[in-house]
């Protein structure tokens, strides 16, 4: 009888618990859109490194919304209180808040900072994204990642609970913006140590961030639920639900997300008519990126023509591709960033001039298009009215022949987009929509520094350039370095290479440069230590290998003197400018980035075309959320801003 | 004992198939245009990554290969991929260097394999009778009728009809969620759209078996020995025009089994089909055998269950 009461009278209680009646309040519950995540560790560059940016975790730095800010952000201390940098951007010292918590309680220390980038930094995580993060730049990260050191050599010291100390190998000026993304997090030592392969599951993960993972299903949804012990800002949100795929806009319509984005132009225009959805509609520019077209690089030299490149680029009707192509979805863009945006106010734009194109078409000995070879367009997928359009264009405007060429999707995106060097490309374009990673000062150049990396040189350097790749690689199989016969011609090189490398010192004007080209270790001298290391070598194995790796020094230092000398002038003006942006704090250097971002610009080798605007419809009740604009958005981050109305 | 011997000397058989399927699938991957290690592989663009050195770049690519066994020669890795598919050990992926294949396919497959039977099932109960019904009145309104339904389950791609119905259902008679896969509400757009099809095409060989079944001497015999037609329909005619029938269910099952797609893209149901077509789009080279090797497992084992209920059918199949 008694049971009978007690069972009725608990399961009333858990009804009313449920209800939120016993809280006296309802749980707030957000339902947003995103990408279908493979997991919650943060350092691997994949959809859930935008969560680790201040939604699951927190690192020294992160973003607060600011509309003027790039990107619509502004980088602010989060765990940090203070950071005091040397004379020479080299170590940087970081006093810690003492009331930041992780979600089971425990302090977050200097100690965690410390133990969680040597982690990083250790051979545990063989295929750790350095490139995606600050870590590369820390003193003798690749030494420790390749085995060579142990993790207690990385610079990175826990100085007291509170200070930490990171020392870099090179000077960098844009460690807090770098400490904002998602490999500057740290992770809750006990639970990783406790077990490697899942501590980042649901029920058993440690965050420091305002939410907790509270649930997970790829290919459908994860819950994310308040972090009790989270100490900073935050909104009301309880329950933040993503939801993977879907219907967006008829998920929203059904009341099922908060907001959905808008993909298509007829869902665009569908939005637009509806009563109700035209009143929640939002939209926002797409501002970090820029979309637009690359030459394809290979060996031809038929595009090492820059009149020819400059007449394609100016027969672009921009204004009629965004409104009847795209839909009003776009905005067109004449230079790799927009007019209103600090650097794009101080760059010229392309102008669309179909006169003065025909005019360089005809200087550049195709009048008319007249012996113009038929050019490529290379795409992926089911057609592009986009590069339709421009192709359109160039035969209507310039009498110029450009086939569109279908290349499979995996090799497309991997060899002809961002390997930007396919030596089998023929000569013609690809598309590129190119953003900022994270607001380091190399990300203001979006990508269009591939123009020095890989595009400004002429085609017969790029071959030669590509010979030695193959060279530099196949030395990890040569065989022979037994006999002191074998290093003779090594040793030759090595005289020749420094002359001419010595050259390369004393003629640099830029002295940045010729400080980054003179900076330990030098190359002559690790292939001396090499030599001295092989005549001590006790077995054929140890000294095959010594005399491998000494060959490919020398094949490095033979490919670096033929790009430095084989660059294009624009090139090298071009990097010496870049150089200079980057060796500045990044407010300085925003101010200098138009100069080498003009010079790149002017050779026409990577063509801004138009600019994607987000568009998404949102819950009027809905404050305080965040787009995320760098490369892998339009998507929604930093959640801890959501507010929802009653 | 005959039929013992026959599933094991299939089972043989299998196991051949399936290696030469792996090691084709392993070379086509490394003929195929582009380097079988690239950049994006590791999660990386090249742009980025250009501004590393060689060396450092060396770095990362050495522990990437590591860490996916891609620093052995080819012959290796296809002998060491063999060795632990058979023990259902597939290793991580490029695009979820997280968690081993194995343990993503096993939380995403029974959600496939109930999306399919409960598709199937619902194809076959309505499937059957409608082809039936046809046949039986053959030329009526009721024939055409059911025959333009079957044509339109079969014309239209499903993820059409899906968005269709999603948007009669769930927002303007707002009876059933958009999408979703935990309540039996939610799962009932999405199985209704992938039964579309199979119905479809069951109703249609149902028909066509069924009216040359009808048209066989021992249905006249059965006829003229006094039985009455429903007798006669369903103890002689039923079960012969059911071996068609099986025939198509086999590969439909498998299919459906390593998932479909767009359905669950769509209905955000988790299962296996977005993880398997990733692969091949993402050129995930270990997801991209692996799913190959399930596809290929279940194909193989749907056909040798088909032979056997074949001959439960047809007392005059003899297992060889």
């Amino acid at each position: 009888m008694y049971k009978k009461r007690f069972l009725v009278l608990f399961v009333l209680f858990s009804v009313l618990l449920l209800s939120g009646i016993v809280n006296g309040q309802k749980e707030r519950v957000v339902s947003l859109p995103y990408f279908d995540t493979p997991g919650f560790t943060p350092y691997y560059w994949q959809p859930q490194h935008i969560l680790a940016q201040g939604t699951i975790f927190e690192g020294l730095f992160g973003y607060a919304p600011d509309p003027k800010g790039l990107g619509g952000v502004k980088v602010v201390p989060v765990i940090a209180q203070s950071v005091t940098v040397s004379k020479d951007y080299k170590v940087w010292t970081f006093k810690l808040r003492k009331d930041k918590k992780w979600s089971n309680g425990d302090p977050v220390t200097a100690k965690d900072f410390e133990w969680s980038f040597r982690y990083y930094a250790s051979p545990k995580i063989p295929d750790f994204p350095a490139w995606a993060g600050p870590h590369q730049f820390i003193e003798n990260f690749w030494a420790v990642k390749s085995g060579a050191l142990s993790e207690d050599k990385l610079g990175v010291k826990a100085l007291d609970d509170y200070t930490l100390e990171i020392r870099l190998s090179q000077p960098r000026y844009d460690m807090k913006e770098w400490l904002c993304v998602a490999q500057g997090v740290p992770l809750h030592r006990k639970t990783v140590e406790a077990d490697p392969q899942n501590w980042w599951r649901p029920g058993k993960i440690v965050v420091n961030g305002p939410y907790i993972p509270q649930s997970w299903t790829p290919g459908k949804d994860a819950v994310l639920v308040k972090n009790p012990n989270y100490v900073g800002e935050r909104g009301n949100v309880d329950k933040i639900v993503l939801k993977f795929g879907g219907l967006g806009i008829q998920q929203y319509q059904a009341g099922e997300l908060d907001a959905a984005f808008i993909n298509t132009v007829p869902e665009y225009k569908f939005v637009k008519a509806d009563p109700t959805l035209s009143k929640h509609f939002r939209e926002d520019v797409m501002d970090l990126f820029w979309n637009g077209y690359q030459i394809s690089r290979g060996f031809d030299p038929l595009m090492d023509n820059k009149k020819l490149r400059q007449a394609l680029a100016m027969a672009i009707d921009r204004e009629k591709l965004c409104n009847e192509v795209l839909g009003g979805r776009a905005l067109p863009l004449s230079s790799y960033w927009p007019k209103g945006s600090p650097i794009g106010d101080k760059m010229k734009e392309i102008p669309f001039d179909v006169k003065k194109a025909q005019q360089l078409l005809a200087e550049a000995g195709y009048p008319g298009g007249k012996g113009l070879p038929t050019l490529v367009f290379y795409i992926t997928g089911g057609g592009d009215p986009v590069v339709e359009f421009i192709v359109d264009q160039w035969k209507k405007n310039l009498g110029v022949n450009c086939i569109i060429e279908n290349v499979e999707s995996g090799l497309y995106w991997n060899s002809y987009v961002w390997a930007n060097f396919t030596p089998e490309a023929k000569a013609g374009f690809t598309v590129i929509g190119a953003p900022m990673n994270n607001l380091e000062i190399g990300a203001l150049f979006k990508n269009s520094d591939h123009t020095i990396w890989f595009f400004d040189y002429p085609a017969s350097v790029k071959k030669r350039l590509n010979e030695y790749d193959k060279e530099y690689d196949a030395w990890l199989r040569k065989e022979g370095g037994q006999t002191e016969a074998d290093w003779k011609p090594l040793i030759e090189k090595r005289n020749t290479l420094l002359a001419g490398f010595k050259k390369i010192v004393e003629t640099e004007p830029e002295k940045l440069w010729r400080e980054d080209l003179t900076r330990p270790p030098l190359w002559y001298e690790q292939f001396d230590e090499l030599y001295e290391k092989w005549k001590a070598a006790k077995t054929p194995e140890e000294k095959t290998n010594y005399w491998r790796l000494a060959g490919r020094v020398i094949t490095s230092q033979e490919r670096f003197q033929v790009e430095y000398n084989g660059r294009n002038p624009s090139n090298k003006e071009a990097y010496r400018w870049r150089l200079r942006a980057v060796n500045r704090p990044f407010s300085e250097a925003v101010k200098i980035a138009h100069y080498a971002l003009q010079i790149m610009q002017d050779q026409y080798w990577m063509v801004p075309v138009y600019l994607a605007k987000a568009q998404w419809v949102q819950n009027p009740k809905l404050e305080g959320l965040m787009l995320y604009k760098f490369s892998w958005g339009p998507a929604f981050f930093c959640f801890k801003y959501l507010n929802l109305k009653d | 004992m005959g039929l013992l011997k026959y599933i094991l000397k299939r089972l043989v058989t299998i196991f051949i198939s399936l290696v030469v399927v792996i090691v084709i699938t392993y070379i086509l991957m490394y003929l195929a245009p582009g380097e079988f290690f690239n950049i994006n592989a590791f999660s990386a663009s090249a742009g980025k990554v250009s501004t590393l050195t060689p060396e450092q770049l060396q770095i990362l690519i050495k522990g990437f290969e590591e860490k996916y066994g891609l620093n052995v020669p080819l012959w290796k890795q296809i002998l060491n991929y063999l060795g632990d598919a058979f023990r259902f050990k597939f290793g991580p992926s490029f695009s979820n260097p997280n968690e081993p294949i194995e343990v993503q396919i096993a939380r995403r497959f029974p959600v496939t394999f109930t999306l399919a039977i409960l598709s199937i099932a619902l194809a076959l109960i309505i499937g059957i009778p409608l082809g039936v019904i046809s046949a039986l009145k053959r030329n009526t309104w009721i024939d055409y009728t059911t025959t333009f339904v079957a044509m339109i389950g079969s014309m239209f791609p499903a993820y059409l009809i899906g968005v269709i119905l999603v948007i009669i259902f769930s927002i303007y008679l707002k009876v059933l969620p958009t999408s979703g896969w935990e309540t039996p509400k939610q799962m009932i757009l999405p199985v209704v759209t992938v039964a579309l099809a199979p119905l479809a095409t069951i109703a249609r060989f149902m028909r066509s078996s069924l009216l040359d079944v009808l048209n066989q001497d021992y249905v006249r015999t059965a006829y003229a020995k006094g039985g009455t037609e429903r007798a006669v329909i369903i103890r002689h005619a039923l079960r012969n025009s059911m071996i068609p029938i099986v025939t198509i269910i086999g590969p439909q099952l498998a299919i459906l089994f390593t998932g479909t797609v767009w359905i669950e893209n769509l209905f955000r149901v988790p299962g296996l089909g977005q993880l398997f077509v990733n692969a091949a789009a993402q050129r995930d080279y270990p997801l991209l055998v692996t799913s190959t090797f399930i596809l290929s497992l279940s194909v193989m084992f749907m056909n040798l269950l088909v032979d056997i209920i074949y001959a439960f059918l047809d007392p005059r199949i003899k297992y060889e």
